[in-house]
């Protein structure tokens, strides 16, 4: 099998699994309007929240990554599957981009339902070029999966698990929160001029990370998925 | 901030930095002389065990 | 190896004393003017052991990540008890960083904590770098605890200028600070803050040195005990 076989077919093994239960995207999707609403009541009566759109935002998005990442190691280990992908004829860093393809996919699945949600709740809109919005996002999502599934797979071979991925993960991505907040902020207030040139190098850094972590963890997996 | 202000800050940050040094160089130094006795212990009754 | 440690020590203990020395007795006091009085800034005398200090601090860090990543290749034990002990004395001089720096920030600013972006970057660094040692004491299997570990000191090390940047594209609110890349450098103090950047980094090395040994022989220690009960 060549490599980009290898990958879709473990993506579409990850999706058909999706498929039948489902858990992944509900719970998810329910687990970011929660705390939407969570939001609502942590800051009280106020009534503008365009200022900390981009917060809110990615603050709910991170944590529900997480949620998401967690689970998509947690089964494989349990039922025994991570041995027999281990086992079969398939190389280590495919693995990776294969799960880190199929991550991005379920983030992205829960992003779409859920802006329109937000934007509607907190009474917000985008200002800015949506093409622009939606490439922060995807450039987002493709540092905190890569991220993400190198990560997750450390800490599944621990014996703190899940528990550990928070502690490890939160550190290591908060320059794409950083990154991802000032740049979806900004085009979703519109903005111009000097403070559109952070726009800008925001995406800039995002891409950068992207590039080096997708090379990090193409490195790394071998290391990391055990021998 | 003025000279005679600023004093304690500036004694309270030297003081800092030295005396976690040195206990860290200290706690790190009698784990070591600690090993190496027991090292030297447990290799006299291994060449005994050996014998 | 032990005569080395005692010479980095002695080197590091002269060319310190000899810092602290330069920084409060050659080194001129640096005087501002603020609306029309001339104030002198003592608080400045933090930075000439602030700064070797962070040096130090991302300096070991960067050696752990190095250690790590040969451990990886070579997979011989002792690369990664070399990774262990510098992340571990980066930990330790990237605390004293953030307490000077800390002190520095409440005689200046008069507050206890500044989002400042150093400061920031530096509490960031401290929590990533705790999950590093929160990762190996969840690793109970010797093999595994080095190569996990291993590969995180290396994701760290790469997140580290990312932090740094991303830091800075935040819009601030504070003022522009007072700073020592805003004062120009006499020569003087240059070298007042060279000469403790030089016997910090003797005094890192010798300590890294230090726990090198503690581990090793503990691995020792730990075989034979093994061998004399079984």
């Amino acid at each position: 099998m060549s490599g980009v076989k290898q990958i879709a077919a473990i993506i579409k093994k990850d999706m058909i699994a999706e498929l039948r239960t489902k858990e992944m995207v509900v719970s998810m999707f329910l687990f970011v309007l929660l705390v939407m609403v969570a939001f609502k009541y942590a800051f009280g009566d106020s009534d503008n929240f365009s200022t900390y759109a981009g917060g809110l935002l990615w603050v709910a998005f991170l944590f529900t990554a997480l949620l998401g990442l967690n689970r998509s190691f947690v089964h494989e280990k349990d039922e025994g599957c991570l041995e027999g992908l281990l086992l079969a004829p398939v190389d280590r860093p495919n693995i990776f981009f294969g799960k880190m393809i199929g991550n991005i996919i379920f983030i992205s699945v829960v992003e779409i339902i859920t802006i329109p949600i937000y934007i509607v709740l907190f009474k917000l809109s985008i200002q800015g070029s949506i093409a622009l919005f939606a490439g922060a996002i995807i450039l987002s999502n493709i540092g905190i999966s890569t991220v993400g599934t190198l990560l997750s797979t450390v800490s599944i071979n621990t014996k703190m698990r899940d528990m550990l991925l928070p502690l490890i993960f939160l550190p290591v991505i908060l320059p794409v929160l950083a990154a991802a907040v000032v740049s979806t902020g900004g085009i979703m207030a519109g903005v111009t001029g000097e403070k559109l040139v952070n726009v800008f190098s925001a995406m800039k850094l995002l891409i950068a990370y992207d590039i080096l972590f997708l090379l990090v963890a193409y490195a790394l997996y071998d290391f990391v998925i055990g021998e | 901030m003025q000279l005679k202000q600023a004093v304690p800050y500036v004694v309270a940050a030297y003081m800092g930095i030295w005396v976690v040094l040195f206990v860290y160089m200290f706690i790190v130094n009698n784990r070591l002389s600690r090993l190496k006795k027991e090292l030297s212990v447990l290799s006299k009754a291994f060449e005994k065990k050996g014998e | 190896m032990e005569k080395a440690t005692k010479l980095l020590f002695a080197i590091a203990a002269i060319l310190l004393l000899a810092g602290l020395a330069l920084a409060f007795f050659v080194a001129p006091q640096i005087v501002i003017q603020k609306n029309g009085q001339y104030l002198s800034v003592f608080s400045q005398k933090i930075f000439y052991f602030h700064v070797p200090v962070a040096w130090t601090s991302l300096l070991a860090f960067i050696v752990g990540a190095v250690f790590g990543a040969l451990f990886l290749t070579k997979k011989e034990r002792r690369y990664d008890f070399l990774s262990f002990a510098s992340v571990e004395l980066g930990f330790l001089f990237g605390v004293l960083v953030m307490w000077s720096g800390d002190i520095w920030t409440r005689s200046e600013w008069g507050t206890w904590w500044e989002w400042e972006p150093r400061l920031t970057t530096y509490l960031i660094l401290m929590l990533l770098y705790s999950g590093y040692f929160v990762l190996r004491s969840a690793v109970s299997e010797e093999s595994s605890k080095a190569r996990l570990s291993a590969a995180y000191s290396v994701i760290a090390s790469v997140t580290v200028p990312f932090t740094f940047f991303a830091i800075r594209i935040i819009p601030s609110v504070h003022p522009v600070v007072l700073s020592m890349d805003g004062v120009a450098m006499e020569p003087t103090m240059l070298v007042a803050m060279l000469v403790p950047v030089f016997g910090m980094t003797c005094l890192y090395i010798a300590l890294l040195l230090m726990r090198y040994q503690t581990l090793l022989i503990g691995e020792e220690v730990d075989y034979l005990k093994n061998e004399l009960g079984g």
